[in-house]
């Protein structure tokens, strides 16, 4: 499959070379391996041709998701069925935009048999779905980045506070560019308990907590000036 | 990069409970737009309040607030409801699309996302959204012109009648004064004719600023026609003269007997100023020692017919009776046949111009007439 990849110096990404669009003729998915359930062609296409960015998503749908099987079944047991829907509806939706096709499918028949009280499919299609959510999850983690060697930065907080004060303004206006100036700002950073502060912020982020972000970098910020 | 006149990009709110769908939208949206993220729809209704965005996608199936709650709660607040939302969802039997777009929300996009159809609706939307606003500024400078208009028209109408009632009363007083010279009586008499010109201007462009608004209280009585036309004809009688202008009166072809009535319904005012207006253009037209005639044709209605020597200029013919058109009189105000067309319409007639004749020109007013029982 061809990738469309984004005309060169029309954005600011990657963050770091690693993360550099395979840019070789043709256009090849030899970046990533085959994974099973994933049509990663599809899914990089998406994400306008940033192999980074996809994996980052498929890591944070690894993180987020994994329970969501196991949180409808409970729903259905206490009689929730709303709660059950909506998570059912939430998987087909995400499994969708990352390309999960199959896992996608599963969870539309399972919101459908939610919504019409179809009992008697119920049991099979939670059995399914949680399958293919685990066969869709392991399939990430095969080829889930390492993580980041252990903070190289070799910058001081005097040296950092210009970043964080750009990246407090960046909380307080809800910009979905906050995540990738504290990245920037994490590969910086030597000293242990700014980064320990600094990863909170980032766990916040991941959840969207923008507000519980703010608070964070302002004990931080309060502490060191 | 989409970004307005003044360099600012668009601002986008994507609201949505699953970060992956949010860091999708940021994919497909970052650069071109600034793209904030709401998880629920407490916090979306709180940015939109307090940052408001140029548009926002927004996930209908969420848990505490679901989509359909923040598009209401959205279009109930004045600071927000001009914002579009277009529902994101994947779509299923729980969603309601009807529902959405009764909501207010300007249109729907399922997911998966597809990088280029969220782009252009986004484009699309926001594009939309400008012109209305465009728009909406537009009327409201209309609105102001309008407003300046109507203070202008009071101004000429209302307020300067006060002291021009001055400048006409006190020269009737003066001149009762002993110990004038003649040069004095006559230059306080100039101050008084052209005070009571200027009323009579400011009167009659009263009359038709009520006419243009279809606001004339039109109240037609019978009349005698042919007796409004003899007046008109004595007062003009100076002018008739010095052009040597030979004038026939007519009525169905034959000229008028002493005591011959036409009788119509209209106004006497009216019609005196309409005809004064028509044979006074007919009189500057004419060519010196030209025939001019006026003729009433009785048929079911009036037609007052006053032909002249002349040409009407071809350039002028078809806007002939429209507002400030004149065929190059220095003096002319255009008003003239504007407010002969407004009169004949307003008391239920019509009026003509007539140039099949080559050298002549012929006016026709064709006005109700008053059969008598």
């Amino acid at each position: 499959a061809l990738l469309r990849w984004i005309p060169p110096g029309n954005r600011n990404l990657p963050e770091s070379a690693a993360e550099a669009p395979d840019e070789a003729p043709g256009g090849a998915t030899t970046v990533l391996p085959e994974m099973p359930g994933i049509d990663t062609a599809d899914g990089i296409a998406r994400m306008t041709g940033n192999v980074g960015a996809y994996l980052r998503l498929l890591s944070k749908f690894a993180d987020n998701q994994e329970n969501t099987v196991a949180e409808i079944r409970k729903a259905v047991e206490r009689g929730d069925t709303e709660t059950a829907t909506r998570l059912a509806h939430t998987l087909k939706g995400v499994a969708g935009n990352i390309s999960a096709a199959s896992l996608q499918q599963v969870g539309h028949a399972l919101e459908a048999v939610l919504k019409e009280g179809k009992t008697e499919k119920l049991e099979d299609l939670m059995t399914s779905a949680a399958q293919e959510l685990e066969r869709v999850i392991a399939t990430i983690r095969t080829v889930r980045q390492q993580p980041s060697p252990a903070a190289s930065g070799t910058s001081s907080f005097a040296d950092v506070l210009p970043g964080l004060h750009k990246l407090r303004d960046l909380l307080t206006q809800y910009d979905s560019e906050a995540e990738d100036l504290l990245s920037d700002i994490l590969g910086q950073v030597s000293d242990p308990a700014v980064l320990a502060s600094l990863k909170v912020v980032q766990g916040q982020l991941t959840r969207d907590d923008f507000d519980g972000a703010v608070v964070t970098l302002d004990s931080l910020m309060g502490k060191l000036a | 990069m989409m970004e307005d006149e003044q360099g600012r990009k668009g601002v986008i709110l994507a609201v949505d409970d699953a970060p992956e769908n949010l860091d999708v939208i940021k994919s497909i949206l970052v650069p071109e737009y600034t793209v904030k993220r709401a998880a629920s729809g407490s916090v979306a209704l709180k940015i939109a309040e307090t940052q408001p965005p140029d548009l926002i996608l927004l996930d209908i199936m969420m848990p505490d607030m679901d989509g359909y709650e923040v598009c209401r709660k959205l279009k109930e607040s004045k600071a927000t409801r001009d914002i579009p939302v277009i529902f994101v969802t994947a779509m299923s039997q729980t969603e309601d699309e009807a529902l959405g777009l009764d909501m207010g929300a300007v249109d729907y996009i399922a997911k998966p996302l597809r990088p280029p159809i969220l782009r252009a609706r986004v484009r699309t939307h926001i594009a939309m959204a400008d012109g209305v606003r465009q728009l909406a500024e537009q009327n409201k400078a209309l609105i102001d012109a309008a407003r300046l208009r109507e203070d202008v028209e009071h101004i000429t109408r209302h307020d300067l009648k006060g002291p021009l009632n001055v400048i006409i009363g006190t020269p009737q007083f003066l001149l009762t004064q002993d110990g004038l010279s003649d040069k004095q009586r006559e230059l306080i008499k100039i101050i008084e004719d052209s005070g009571y010109r200027m009323l009579e201007m400011i009167n009659r462009s009263l009359d038709i600023f009520k006419m243009e608004n279809g606001i004339y209280e039109f109240k037609p009585e019978r009349i005698d026609l042919l007796a409004v036309m003899r007046g008109v004809i004595t007062e003009l009688a100076s002018a008739v003269s010095a052009k040597k202008v030979h004038l026939s009166l007519l009525v169905d072809g034959r000229e008028t007997a002493d005591n011959q009535q036409v009788e119509a319904l209209a106004e006497p005012l009216l019609c005196h100023s309409m005809f004064s207006n028509l044979c006074k253009n007919a009189i500057e037209a004419s060519p010196h020692g030209d025939r001019l005639s006026i003729s009433f044709d009785l048929g079911p209605a009036i037609v007052v017919s006053i032909d002249n020597g002349g040409e009407v200029p071809e350039a002028i013919r078809a806007h002939f009776f429209e507002k400030f058109v004149t065929a190059g009189k220095r003096e002319g105000t255009g008003l003239g046949t504007y407010s002969a067309m407004l009169i004949a319409r307003t008391q239920k007639g019509s009026i003509a111009l007539d140039t099949s004749v080559p050298g002549r020109t012929c006016l026709r007013v064709t006005l109700s007439r008053s059969f008598i029982v």
